[in-house]
Formats: structure tokens, C-alpha cells, sequence
């Protein structure tokens, strides 16, 4: 389970950051020189950090849910928190899933097949593989 | 050997994902607007819900019988197609997306096509909670009526195959379609058709390819072909590229102010060229059309759709206003009560092709600021940055009262989850 937490330090300075998410349009230029030396670190340019990339392994099958419920302490998982949500994963043991009991869709812990909700029309929504939550909201 | 993968009740099913109350209830879709029925759930079909029902005249049946009614929500639809696209491209690499939920996968070479395509099925429900049929067929024509008759008949779990299917069984399937369910016959070809006592798929399967050239086309004569397993129609790997972009809508309540309409074709012109230079276009000109409400005649009349060639092909979205609010205003008569108002871009040639000109000065930086603003407006919203002449004028925007929350590209409207 992953828990990302971003503060900003400085109140009065706010970067709003202008780049699209850097698998669309990040194209890292290199090796444009005018004059002097070249970049010593051209040959060795790597893309930037993408924090979307590190918490979703499987793009098409994954989901962002917001967190209404209390708090669940025990979890880590507040109120408010993005949920990342895979569909193409079996659960696991003791992992935290979404579920749909009655038509709705919840937060659960899986217990295996001898959940107590068995033969309630329960049904396994996704995989809960993050959690993505800001310090402070701007 | 082709497999056609086509989304069941797409726009339903997309409302379902998120809705697992509407699971095996009725469901419509409305289009922009909130005009009329353009998508049904199986269950609204079965209560008998036409396509194209206009919604205020079905207003109260759709109460009565429990129908769940969404306005179209295409963030959301174009969201779900990316992901169930990705995922088949995954299982097959030869990949042609036909519509926003329907694409041919090229099976040559797989040695167990229809347990392949089972999974495949299998795992986009799973993954992303959309049901799909899938059609197989040595040609394209023939995995599309494969797929038709997936739909059709429940037995065959939404999987049909030709390929498994002895040449009698595609007689009797064939002998029981219309000709107009053939992929490429249109309503009129089928009227010419049955008048030469051409009924069915499979009375064209018989037909003489050479005599059905001479009589119609040669796309006929191909069709006729790819019926008997002849493949003429290849794979096409990335759609073509449209020869024009049309982007027109009815306003919420008439209008009759210049400004007004201004704001509108403002709107239209920012969307077309959007699209334009999404697909790396440049244009020759452009239509604005205005009208009157063809519904409320008393008010009187007017219909002008006027064309204006460019000097030079551009996707400049600030020059192309510029031209549309010149023919506007030649067009526009102040007496009449607005209803519709949209523009065409066309004669569309790729950008790559450009001719430079001497006397004109291509400005880099002018590109650049273009692509700052639909990077802006790709990341904040498509709204954010626009033209002065749209500033504070939304009435004649869409009325979506039904929309569901964009799940899956606003972080606004996620869904919340306890």
C-alpha cells in the first residue's frame, strides 16, 4: 500500500507547475546548442519523476475513488482520500477491495471466499493498490 | 480471419459501470441537448422505447416504467473506449478502432482464435465493467455479420464464428438478415436490392459479383465477395483523416442578438479547430450556418449558410474566428429568433504539406502560443482559455440536466466511495 503526501512549505509563493502529464507531451529536448559547451548530462537524460506512473501499474483497469466514509484508522485510509482502485487484480488475503453489496459500492477488507456477505449478491469491484492524499489543500 | 469487437449498449453500459443499482434495469441515453433517446439499455429496448425518441413526448412513459434517463456524458464514454481499446490492442496488435466502441482485430495467425477472443471478452468485463459481442470471419464484412448475429442470439454467449460454423448453418443465419444488415448497405442500396429480389445477406451472398459491378459499383461487387470469404476490404491502421469538421448545436432558448450569436459560432469555431489541429489539418475555408426553428414557423423563416475561402490553409483558431465573424455578420438579420448556429471547416489538407509563402510571415511563435492554450485547456477543462467574444454568454450552451459525474476526468466529480 502506497501513501503519498505533498505539503507546500512556502505561503507565499504558489508554483503552479504548467506541464501536461509527461507520457503526452514531454518531449525533453536534446543536444540543442548555440554556442559554448555541451551539457555534460545530455547522454544521460531520464524523464522526469511521474508520481500517476508509480501508482497505476495497469491504466486501463484502473480507477480514482474518493474516500467518503470515516476515517479507518486501523488502514490508513482518511476521509477524502483518492483511492486507487485496479479491476484486473484478485484479491488478495487481507487486502482492502471495493466491493458492490446491494447495489452500492464499499470499502472492504477481504477475508477470502467466507466473507459473511457471501450469497448477499456480493461481488468483488476492484483492488485497492494506493492511496493518494494532499497535506494541504491550496 | 478478422474479428469485429463491438460494445454492448455502449453509453448504458458506461452509465452502469459506476451504477451497479442500474445492473438488469432499463436505462436511456439523451443526446446533446437533452433532445432525444439516442442509446437504450437491452431492458429499454425491450419496453419498447424507440431510437431516437423525443424526450419530451417521452418524458412520462420513461417515468412511469422506471427508466433511468442520463444526458450524454462523452468525457466519460470517450474515457471507457480508450481503456477497453487498450486493453484488446493488448491481446492483438493489429488494431483498427471503427467507432467510439467497435474496432477489427486481425486474428491471422493465432491458432485458437475463439479461445482467444473468449478471454478477451472476459477480461475487459473484468477490467473495465464493459460487456462486448465478437464477431469472427475470414473477411471484415463477414466478422461484422458475425457479430450481428452474436447479438442477436443469446446462445451464443456474445461469441460467433464463421470459421466454426458449417456452410449450411451460414446459409440458414444469412438467410434470415435482411440485406440491410450487410455492413456497407445503406437504406437506399437495400430499397435498389430488394427491387432486383435481393432480400437477404444471403440472396446477395449468391449474387454475380461482375453483374452487381455492372449494375452498381464496385464496393458492391466487393461486399458481394467478401460474403463468400474473398477478402477485399483490408485492415486500416489509422483511421483516415476527416475531410471536414462540423461542429453545430441548437441553443438552449432562441436568441436574436448579434453578440449572442457571436459568442455561439466563437464556441464552434474554438471546437472545430481543436480537432483540426488534433488531427494535424490545415483548412481551406469555412461554413457558418445560422437558423431559425424549423418547429416554430410563425416566427418566421431564415436559413444562411455561407462559405468563406481562406487566403491561405491555416488551423490558426484566432484567424479562423477572425473569418467567421466577418461572414456572420454579412449573414446575420436581426429581425429573426436564432434556434441553431454552427460551423464547417473544410477542404482539409495535412499540415505536413504546407505550402510556405513568401509574403506571409508563418509566425513559430504564434504555434507556440496555440499550444500552450489547448495544453491549458486539455489539463483545466476545455473551457478555460477562449476568445473574448464567448466572455459571460452561456445561455445558448448544452442543457445536460442529467449528465452522471465525469468519473474519470475530473477530480471534482470522482465517485465517493464509504
Amino acid at each position: 500500500m502506497i501513501i503519498i503526501e505533498q505539503s507546500f512549505y512556502n505561503n507565499h509563493m504558489r508554483i503552479l507547475p504548467l506541464c501536461i502529464p509527461a507520457s503526452l507531451t514531454f518531449l525533453p529536448l536534446i543536444g540543442q546548442v548555440r554556442a559554448g559547451f555541451p551539457s555534460p548530462a545530455t547522454e544521460y537524460e531520464e524523464s522526469p519523476l511521474n508520481i500517476h506512473q508509480w501508482l497505476v501499474r495497469h491504466e486501463a483497469a484502473t480507477f480514482l475513488l474518493r474516500y467518503g466514509g470515516a476515517t479507518l484508522e486501523a488502514e490508513h485510509i482518511c476521509t477524502g482520500d483518492v483511492l486507487v482502485v485496479d479491476r484486473s487484480l484478485t484479491p488478495a488475503v487481507g487486502d482492502m477491495i471495493v466491493a458492490v453489496l446491494h447495489g452500492e459500492m464499499r470499502v472492504f477488507t477481504w477475508r477470502g471466499k467466507t466473507n459473511r456477505h457471501e450469497g448477499e449478491g456480493w461481488l468483488v469491484w476492484g483492488v485497492i493498490t494506493g492511496i493518494a492524499r494532499k497535506r494541504h489543500h491550496p | 480471419m478478422f474479428a469485429l469487437v463491438d460494445c454492448n449498449n455502449f453509453y448504458a453500459s458506461c452509465e452502469r459501470v459506476f451504477r451497479p443499482d442500474l445492473e438488469g434495469r432499463p436505462i436511456v441515453v439523451l443526446s446533446n441537448n437533452d433532445g432525444c433517446v439516442i442509446a437504450r439499455s437491452k431492458e429499454a429496448k425491450q419496453l419498447g422505447i424507440p431510437m431516437g425518441a423525443p424526450f419530451y413526448q417521452y418524458r412520462d412513459q420513461l417515468y412511469k416504467q422506471r427508466i433511468a434517463v442520463f444526458s450524454s456524458n462523452y468525457a466519460l464514454y470517450g474515457d471507457m473506449s480508450k481503456r477497453v481499446m487498450h486493453l484488446l490492442a493488448g491481446f492483438v496488435p493489429d488494431q483498427e478502432i471503427y467507432s467510439i466502441d467497435e474496432c477489427f482485430l486481425q486474428l491471422a495467425g493465432y491458432p485458437a482464435p475463439e479461445a482467444l477472443v473468449r478471454q478477451m471478452q472476459q477480461q475487459v468485463k473484468r477490467q473495465t465493467g464493459i460487456p462486448v459481442s465478437i464477431g469472427i470471419g475470414s473477411t471484415k464484412t463477414l466478422a461484422k455479420l458475425a457479430n450481428h448475429i452474436a447479438k442477436q442470439f443469446p446462445d451464443t454467449q456474445g461469441i460467433f464464428s464463421f470459421s466454426h460454423c458449417p456452410s449450411l448453418g451460414i446459409h440458414s443465419y444469412l438467410s434470415r438478415l435482411p440485406v440491410g444488415e450487410v455492413w456497407g448497405i445503406g437504406f437506399r442500396m437495400q430499397r435498389k436490392l430488394e427491387a432486383l429480389g435481393i432480400h437477404t445477406a444471403l440472396d446477395l451472398k449468391l449474387a454475380d459479383p461482375e453483374a452487381m459491378r455492372r449494375k452498381f459499383s464496385i464496393v458492391i461487387e466487393r461486399i458481394v465477395r467478401e460474403l463468400n470469404g474473398e477478402m477485399c476490404i483490408e485492415l486500416e491502421d489509422v483511421a483516415d483523416p476527416k475531410k471536414q469538421i462540423m461542429s453545430t448545436r441548437s441553443f438552449s432558448q432562441s436568441l436574436s442578438d448579434l453578440p449572442g450569436l457571436q459568442a455561439a459560432i466563437s464556441y464552434h469555431v474554438r471546437h472545430a479547430t481543436k480537432k483540426l489541429r488534433q488531427q494535424h489539418s490545415l483548412a481551406h475555408g469555412l461554413v457558418v450556418m445560422i437558423r431559425t426553428n424549423r418547429f416554430r414557423a410563425e416566427a418566421g423563416a431564415y436559413y444562411v449558410s455561407s462559405t468563406q475561402h481562406f487566403d491561405l490553409p491555416t488551423d490558426d483558431p484566432i484567424q479562423i474566428t477572425q473569418y467567421a465573424m466577418r461572414t456572420l455578420a454579412a449573414a446575420y438579420r436581426p429581425e429573426f429568433a436564432y434556434h441553431k448556429a454552427g460551423v464547417i471547416l473544410f477542404c482539409l489538407q495535412p499540415k505536413i504539406s504546407r505550402q510556405p509563402d513568401l509574403f506571409t510571415d508563418q509566425n513559430p511563435k504564434k504555434e507556440a502560443l496555440f499550444q500552450t492554450v489547448d495544453q491549458i485547456n486539455q489539463r483545466f477543462g476545455c473551457d478555460t482559455l477562449k476568445t473574448a467574444f464567448e466572455a459571460g454568454k452561456t445561455h445558448w450552451k448544452m442543457r445536460q440536466h442529467l449528465r452522471s459525474p465525469r468519473y474519470t476526468t475530473s477530480w471534482e466529480e470522482l465517485y465517493e466511495v464509504a
